[in-house]
């Protein structure tokens, strides 16, 4: 279940461009009226979604205005996944006494990864497109039979990928996990997130949050050999 | 075998070739490069997920040493990429069934018809069988007859780089219009614009069909005949 935050509206309106392109795509005529709507909505969620690159230039304000109209523009609501609503008590009204009034946060549950057989070497675990996010924050466990630790990773990169820092924390180890190690790098357009291991047979798994930067896209290849990536018009 | 699988793209400045480069980092705590004889081909995937395969130039021409694949550039769209590590046969390994492995006399690839195969030359048919296209194998992945002992990696894209190029072209011939009707030139960039980076979003989020078929679009509605 999503709850309808800004990381989750920007992934959704991309998720319905490319819908919206597509179903363009399977007509022959343009002119078409609903065709034409089509086209009118896609190049609304395609303009907000340039405008949200600008991002960490805008205040939050100015940035939920955007996020807001994508909700309206991107059908994000009529998708099929329900947000899940924050939990309202209902307030107690006592005569003479102040009103009390709490709302409990359902948090997004994060995106859940395995790799089930970390065997001698290293082998990546979990990646991503590093253009979609600034940074992340990994909840993980590594174990085998008998060994057992728990940690957090948390990464930051610039969105060329040139500079990745990452730092973790962990707990004691039940049994020794000591072979097994961390690391987050980039390459090849994704930030990875990798268990280098001295033996066989580990479990790394756990869940992924991040922190979303939409749209910035990758630089298109140039007319001299340079590498391709996808790239915004 | 525990192999991290590395790419990277690149285009000619002429646009006529489109380079694959093997990027995987080989030796230390992954096999050593000269353990492995690798195997690429590729294919340009239409909206009905049909194949078409695409030549390949291998740079060096040799499985054992092979760095880079290269072809002539496809149409905007899907490309479907089928790569394969094979290990050496080794006459002291056990193999199971499927398991595939390269002659290093003579770089031909074989594949284990039982299990159990321990000493059995390359040569009894009854324990091998060669196997024409290495890198077919990835098709296997997930699959009863998986080669569990090799790498594979069916590696997909869709490419829009002719049509950021024509995309280009169109807004600096725009420019360049001093007597042109701006409401005739606004819609048809607005939908050049909103196709093109339908199918880089595509690209990103491994939507192939919906990006080939976004591609086709383009290429009919804005490239020059």
């Amino acid at each position: 279940m999503l709850v309808p935050t800004e990381a989750t509206v920007i992934y959704q309106s991309e998720l319905k461009l490319i819908d919206v392109a597509y179903e363009i795509s399977l007509n022959r005529s343009m002119r078409k009226p609903e065709v034409r709507k089509l086209i009118r909505q896609g190049t609304n969620i395609f303009l907000w979604l340039q405008a949200y690159q600008a991002a960490s230039f805008l205040t939050r304000e100015e940035r939920e205005k955007i996020w807001v109209c994508l909700l309206d523009i991107a059908d994000v609501n009529n998708f099929a996944v329900a947000p899940v609503l924050g939990q309202t008590n209902q307030p107690s009204v006592f005569v003479g006494q102040a009103n009390n009034i709490t709302n409990n946060v359902v948090y997004d549950a994060g995106v859940p990864f395995i790799n089930g057989n970390v065997d001698t070497g290293t082998e990546t675990v979990d990646s991503f497109i590093l253009t979609v996010a600034y940074g992340a924050v990994w909840h993980y466990t590594v174990r085998k039979p008998g060994n057992q630790r728990s940690g957090i990773v948390q990464a930051s990169w610039t969105s060329d990928g040139a500079n990745v820092v990452w730092q973790h924390d962990s707990t004691n180890d039940i049994g020794d996990t000591s072979p097994v190690t961390i690391v987050v790098d980039y390459s090849a357009g994704l930030i990875r997130f990798r268990a280098v291991a001295l033996s066989d047979d580990w479990i790394v798994e756990g869940n992924r949050y991040l922190i979303y930067a939409p749209g910035s896209g990758v630089s298109a290849g140039s007319g001299d050999g340079g590498d391709i990536d996808g790239g915004t018009a | 075998m525990a192999l991290d699988v590395l790419f990277t793209l690149a285009i000619s400045s002429d646009r006529e070739t489109t380079t694959l480069t093997d990027a995987t980092v080989y030796g230390g705590a992954n096999p050593a490069r000269n353990t492995l004889r690798v195997f690429m081909s590729l294919q340009k995937m239409d909206v009905d997920s049909v194949g078409t395969v695409v030549a390949l130039t291998a740079s060096p021409n040799d499985p054992e040493t092979v760095t880079s694949w290269s072809w002539t550039t496809q149409p905007d769209g899907w490309l479907k990429f089928y790569y394969v590590a094979i290990p050496a046969y080794g006459v002291g390994t056990t193999y199971a069934i499927y398991d595939a492995v390269y002659d290093s006399a003579t770089d031909l690839v074989y594949r284990s018809l039982s299990n159990g195969n321990l000493g059995n030359a390359l040569s009894n048919v009854t324990f091998w069988e060669p196997i024409s296209d290495p890198a077919a194998l990835a098709n296997n992945e997930g699959e009863a007859n998986e080669s569990l002992n090799i790498t594979s990696l069916i590696y997909q894209r869709v490419l829009t780089f002719n049509s950021q190029y024509e995309y280009a072209v169109l807004i600096g011939g725009n420019c360049a219009c001093t007597d042109c009707d701006d409401d005739e030139i606004i819609p048809p960039y607005n939908l050049f614009s909103l196709l093109l980076n339908g199918a880089i979003k595509a690209d990103q989020w491994s939507e192939f069909v919906k990006g080939e078929q976004i591609c086709r679009t383009i290429q009919s509605k804005f490239f020059a005949c």
